[in-house]
């Protein structure tokens, strides 16, 4: 999941993506740092597409493009598992990261 | 894009096993694992909440539908992490069963995460790939086989779709 948007002949994201958000995104989510939710979720995740569309909450739409630009590189990924998980919470997503979705 | 109207196909009375295998709930004790949402500004967009198939692993998706492609193209998707692996494709097929499209055409995982991105960018064509097996899985469970795989570069980014026959 990269964070350049798709090609503009893609009118796709020419929509509000406030209310997909708020269904994908729990509000304890979202009470996280971006950082930590990447940390706790990854490993989940198998598609992502939430920071190409438009926002009418600006701190929602803030939160899911920092989230959309984390996912974008396994080093971000990696730094933020490091900075929040415990080392028995970083075991338990290796092993889901590898079970498959 | 003609507005999709939803033939709600009694989805209190089906649900999918980890089989995949759609039951009907006759007997009034199996519950649906999955309940769809539909947006409220446009009648294609829905969400497919997957937190009952394992109460607490919540997971959910974020599809769109086009019926004039016999397309559903999944842009959002994190699994339940209280089912077992493998699940999320059969989740994702009551689902589609539940707004009335049980034979998509076409399934599309949109912005794949980056191993699939990584695999297809080096010319494999999907299958075997986290987001090519959901998608496989989906098909399966809705009765279909994978009949072609396309992976398609976007810029920056790949999206897979799955072509589906049935018999």
């Amino acid at each position: 999941m990269t964070l350049n948007p798709p090609t503009p002949s893609d009118g796709r994201f020419n929509e509000e993506g406030d209310w997909i958000a708020q269904q994908f995104f729990s509000p304890d989510d979202i009470r996280m740092s971006p950082e930590e939710y990447v940390a706790r979720h990854a490993h989940a995740l198998g598609c992502f597409s939430f920071h190409f569309y438009r926002y009418r909450d600006p701190a929602l739409g803030a939160w899911v493009r920092r989230v959309g630009e984390l996912l974008s590189t396994e080093e971000e990924v990696e730094r933020c598992r490091q900075r929040f998980l415990s080392s028995e919470e970083l075991a338990t997503v290796r092993r889901q990261e590898v079970e498959g979705l | 894009m003609k507005v999709y109207s939803r033939q709600v196909e009694g989805p209190h009375n089906y649900a999918v096993g980890h089989t995949g295998i759609l039951v009907h709930n006759s007997s009034g004790n199996v519950r649906p694992r999955v309940a769809v949402r539909q947006s409220p500004t446009d009648a294609n967009r829905l969400f497919f909440a997957f937190d009952a198939a394992a109460p607490g692993g919540r997971g959910g998706a974020s599809v769109r539908v086009d019926p004039g492609q016999r397309l559903a193209s999944i842009d959002g998707v994190h699994k339940n992490v209280g089912v077992p692996p493998r699940s999320t494709g059969g989740l994702l097929a009551e689902g589609l069963r539940q707004t009335g499209m049980p034979k998509p055409g076409v399934l599309e995982g949109f912005n794949v995460e980056r191993t699939t991105a990584s695999a297809l960018a080096a010319g494999g064509n999907g299958q075997g790939t986290l987001i090519g097996n959901m998608l496989e899985d989906a098909a399966r469970a809705l009765g279909g086989t994978v009949a072609r795989w396309e992976p398609i570069k976007d810029g920056n980014i790949w999206h897979l779709r799955v072509h589906i026959s049935y018999p």
